[in-house]
């Protein structure tokens, strides 16, 4: 099957939410992502990077320079507050989403419209 | 890797290093997976995407946190300097206070007097297009007396090219009656765009129609808000309603919101506003014109003096006197201008004394806190940051004084308004606006930086980076030769500011004491207004007088009485030349002004006002017919030179317009100088005494008495509303007291430069006694060992005081040296004193030494209880 690219709005969400699982850099992410994701994801190197820059910018997330287990030296990015709670609003819109989207695409024969006036 | 960029941060640096690492990860991965080193680089590029704008990228980002970061930082920093500021201030609030209050009196006095300068000289108007408004007036060159234009001239200008707008007004005082008792109202006749031109604001109802001043006018008027409030209940019910003015009914068809700048000599407020029509003959006050954008002044004046004399020609007049026509900035000339630009002149030097005196304070607490600054630099801030902490203690001082400052100032306009002699009418409306109060803060501001710079750098200086011993002779010593020149300088300002003091509390008690020309003593008059509509015609109000005469004679207490046309201050002025017999042309007058005061007296006048005469007689008949005339001294020294003129005939040179030539007049007597205006210079003025019986003043008559013990008012009250119950009795006023009104204006001055003056002095003092007290605190060893070797207290009181005299010696020269350059800024106000009167220089140069000493006394009393003991074992 044909690998899909990441749908606009989402990428943050799924760095924000990696980043609840402990702090990394950014080809860590990377890896994890297309791990799993089961490398449907379809994603440029430089798009997680400039989200992590965004989201460092609007304070989701914050970096410091870490040690690798290979003793080099990389920048490590963790979750902020303030990008737990936006983790927590765009997940819930997330889900409302996918139910609104999944509820149409499910029906048989359209709702009964409104009644208007 | 090629990223070449020009500043690189740190923050760039490891952005540029994660890119590194990530594509280094990248190729090892694929390395991993089987590719070559060239394929996976190849690959791990191309993977990654956007790379070419990738340093781009970095260097943007980076470069947006930065700023974000220092502008945090910068405000962080500033946050802490000012609460490390409040902090210090409130742990030692002593010094706070006496600097706040320094500076409140010196911002505060600033900004009273320029809520005057404003409101007076920039903008007296308050019209809109200020730019371009002017006001026209016709001046005689010689003297340089200004008068109103006249309707004339105003119908001569009109469609003037030059000019968009113009208005004139006249202002005159009626009776109003049908509404309780009757009462005196002041109005103002205004065309009827006058309040479009002056961008007065309509309440209710309508303006006035262009019709309506046509003509003879309509008789509607407009109310003035402050009248509406008090006799109408800000009731939109007074539409509609009747008034009657000098007996002739009008209606109510507006109001009009208060504050429409009327411009005049002496402005009152108006209180009914009505249309300028054809009846009224009169203008008061200038003609306030708008020219045409880019209009120079100059350029109006030449063409309104053509239009006038083209006008003149034409009317076939030629009038006695020439007049040029001026056009000018409102608010730009005067005596009064003068008397404004001195204040303004005394507060800046008041503020400079309270800046050195907050400067003191600073430099004295810099030396105090040597120590603290030096630990503060030794902990690793720079000298930069230190220096800005000191301004922004300076600046926080400094609002505090700005905002007590603009209270004080509040305050002191408020007094301004409220003591304000009648002849500086203008400053009525004196206020503090938006201007002012920009202008306050700057002034603050700046004071703020200058004395945050010396007590930044005039004090505690140089080695930041070391402890130093408290007391290093160099530094203390720098600094106290900067306090000392500071308490030098206040004081030399103090010294021009007592010395001009002085000057005109002399002034005044010459003035006070100046011989008016007549007894004052008892002396009442009471000014009685016949309006023109009930008594329109000489007979009616020769007739009114008889009855008068008769009534009055019947009132015990005013057995010692006259009527005249006008009271001594309140003279009536004829403006032409005189023409002498025997002399071809008529006399020009040495004075350059051909301006005659004069009243019309009856028999005993000069006699009951106790004047001298000089030579002849006063009037023994003073029917109208009478060709005789009494003069002053002045009037005959100007015709003839001479006093000894008794039996000399004279007349008014013909006017243009005349057809016949005016009869002559022959010299009855001749009477001492009296004041005829005002107090003071106004005596040399010429003045005619004219006969009459009812003592024809045109629109009413005085009555003078002298009085032992109280004014019969309540009898004579009596008498006028018997007389015509419609006319609102006139009160009667000591002659004494409308004599000192006329020097009011000087009064005022004196005043409020005796106030700043001594706050000057005081605040000198202060600072006097801070240098000598710290001095004293410095060398208490020395003192100490003084004492131990044999020292007793009144030579170490010596000491002291010597120091403290030469620097209030010092001052004093310096003082003296600039009073005598800075007086003469006082020429026109002083009377009696000249500007360099030794006398008060003496008396202000005393004062200063006075102070100067006490303020030192205190701590030379204190250094000469100084226990040599304990002295030398402190440090």
């Amino acid at each position: 099957m044909a690998r899909l690219g990441v749908l606009k709005g989402t990428l943050d969400v799924l760095v924000l939410k990696m980043l609840t699982w402990g702090p990394m850099h950014g080809f860590e992410m990377l890896t994890r992502l297309e791990a799993e994701s089961d490398d449907v994801l379809d994603l440029e190197d430089a798009a997680l990077y400039q989200a992590l820059r965004r989201m460092e910018e609007r304070g989701f997330v914050e970096a410091e320079l870490g040690i690798t287990e290979n003793n080099r030296k990389a920048r490590y990015y963790s979750i902020t507050p303030r990008g737990r709670a936006q983790l927590r609003a765009e997940t819930a819109n997330w889900n409302r989403y996918a139910e609104m989207v999944t509820g149409i695409l499910a029906r048989t024969s359209p709702r009964a419209p409104r009644a208007t006036g | 890797m090629g990223l070449g960029a020009l500043r690189r941060s740190a923050l760039t640096r490891e952005l540029e290093d994660e890119l590194a690492f990530h594509l280094d990860a990248r190729t090892e991965q694929l390395i991993h997976a089987g590719l070559t080193r060239d394929d996976a680089e190849r690959q791990a590029r191309a993977q990654y995407g956007k790379l070419a704008t990738a340093e781009r990228d970095i260097r943007r980002f980076a470069h947006r946190r930065e700023l974000r970061t220092s502008t945090a930082h910068f405000f962080d920093a500033m946050f802490n300097d000012l609460r490390f500021a409040l902090r210090t201030m409130v742990r030692q609030p002593g010094w706070v206070i006496v600097a706040v209050i320094a500076l409140a009196l010196g911002i505060g006095a600033n900004t009273a007097v320029f809520s005057v300068i404003n409101d007076v000289l920039i903008d007296p108007l308050r019209y809109p297009n200020a730019d371009r408004i002017v006001v026209i007036t016709r001046e005689n060159p010689k003297s340089g007396i200004r008068v109103t234009p006249t309707r004339r001239h105003l119908d001569a200008w009109a469609g003037a090219p030059s000019v968009e707008a113009m208005e004139g007004m006249a202002s005159e005082t009626v009776t109003l009656s049908g509404d309780g008792d009757p009462r005196t109202v002041q109005t103002t006749y205004v065309s009827s765009s006058f309040f479009k031109f002056t961008g007065a604001r309509l309440i209710i109802g309508r303006g006035f129609r262009p019709e309506e001043a046509a003509g003879d006018g309509a008789p509607v008027v407009l109310l003035a808000e402050s009248y509406w409030r008090e006799h109408f209940n800000a009731s939109p019910s007074a539409i509609g309603r009747k008034v009657t003015l000098d007996d002739k009914v009008q209606t109510v068809i507006g109001v009009v919101a208060d504050g429409v700048r009327v411009s005049s000599f002496g402005s009152e407020q108006t209180d009914i506003w009505r249309p300028l029509a054809k009846p009224v003959t009169f203008l008061s006050g200038p003609v306030v014109a708008r020219l045409k954008p880019g209009v120079a002044s100059s350029v109006a004046q030449a063409e309104l003096q053509r239009l006038a004399d083209a006008r003149n020609r034409a009317d076939g007049s030629i009038g006695g006197t020439q007049f040029e026509i001026r056009v000018a900035k409102p608010g730009s000339s005067g005596s009064m201008r003068d008397s404004i630009l001195l204040l303004g002149g005394a507060v800046v030097m008041l503020l400079l004394i309270a800046c050195a005196n907050v400067a003191h304070l600073l430099i004295a607490r810099g030396a105090a806190r040597e120590r603290e600054i030096a630990v503060r630099a030794a902990l690793g801030a720079g000298r930069g940051r230190i220096v800005r902490q000191l301004i922004t203690e300076s600046l926080v001082l400094a609002a505090i004084g700005c905002a007590a400052g603009l209270a004080v100032g509040y305050f002191g306009v408020r007094v301004i308004v409220a003591m304000r002699p009648s002849s500086m009418g203008e400053l009525a409306n004196v206020h503090i606006d938006g201007r002012v109060v920009l202008l306050t803060i700057g002034v603050s501001v700046l004071t703020g930086i200058v004395f945050g710079l010396f007590s930044a750098f005039g004090g505690a200086r140089g080695n930041f980076v070391a402890l130093r011993a408290a007391g290093d002779a160099s530094t203390n010593r720098r600094g106290h030769r900067v306090r000392s020149l500071l308490v030098v300088s206040e004081m030399a300002l103090s010294v021009v500011l007592l010395v001009g003091a002085t000057l005109l509390v002399r002034t005044m008690i010459n003035l006070y004491n100046v011989d008016p020309g007549f007894d004052t003593s008892g002396l009442y008059a009471v000014e009685i207004h016949l309006p023109e509509t009930r008594y329109p015609k000489v007979e009616n109000r020769r007739a009114y007088a008889d009855r008068f005469v008769e009534r009055v004679r019947q009132i015990p207490e005013l057995h010692d009485f006259t009527i005249a046309s006008s009271a001594p201050t309140h003279a009536g002025v004829i403006i032409g030349d005189w023409e002498v017999e025997g002399r071809a042309a008529p006399a020009e007058s040495p004075a350059g002004s051909s301006f005659t005061f004069f009243t019309s007296v009856r028999a005993g006048y000069f006699e009951l006002m106790r004047m001298p005469l000089i030579g002849g007689r006063g009037f023994i008949d003073a029917s109208v017919k009478n060709d005789e005339r009494v003069i002053n001294a002045s009037l005959a020294r100007q015709l003839w030179g001479t006093t000894d003129v008794v039996g000399r005939r004279f007349r008014l040179a013909r006017q243009r317009t005349a057809t016949e030539q005016p009869s002559w007049s022959t010299v009855a007597g001749v009477v001492g100088d009296a004041a005829t205006i005002a107090l003071g210079a106004e005596r040399t003025r010429p003045t005619i005494y004219q006969p009459s019986e009812s003592g024809d003043g045109y629109d009413g008559l005085v009555l003078l008495s002298r009085v032992r013990g109280d004014f019969p008012t309540a009898a004579l009250r009596k008498v006028q509303l018997d007389l015509d119950a419609a006319l609102p009795p006139a009160t009667p006023v000591a002659v004494s007291e409308m004599l000192i009104k006329t020097i009011a204006t000087q009064r005022f001055m004196m005043t409020l430069l005796t106030v700043f003056a001594g706050i000057a002095i005081s605040l000198s003092a202060i600072g006097l006694y801070g240098v000598i007290a710290y001095m004293v605190s410095q060398r208490t060893r020395e003192i100490g060992i003084r004492i131990a070797l044999g020292a007793n207290a009144g030579d170490i009181r010596r000491l002291i005081l010597s120091r403290g005299a030469l620097l209030a010696g010092s001052g004093l020269v310096l003082g003296l040296l600039g009073a005598i350059a800075g007086t003469r800024a006082l020429r026109q106000t002083l009377y009696g004193v000249t500007p360099n009167d030794p006398a008060s220089f003496a008396i202000g140069g005393l004062a200063l030494l006075t102070i100067a000493l006490v303020a030192c006394s205190a701590p030379a009393h204190r250094a000469s209880r100084v226990d040599p003991a304990v002295a030398m074992r402190a440090d």
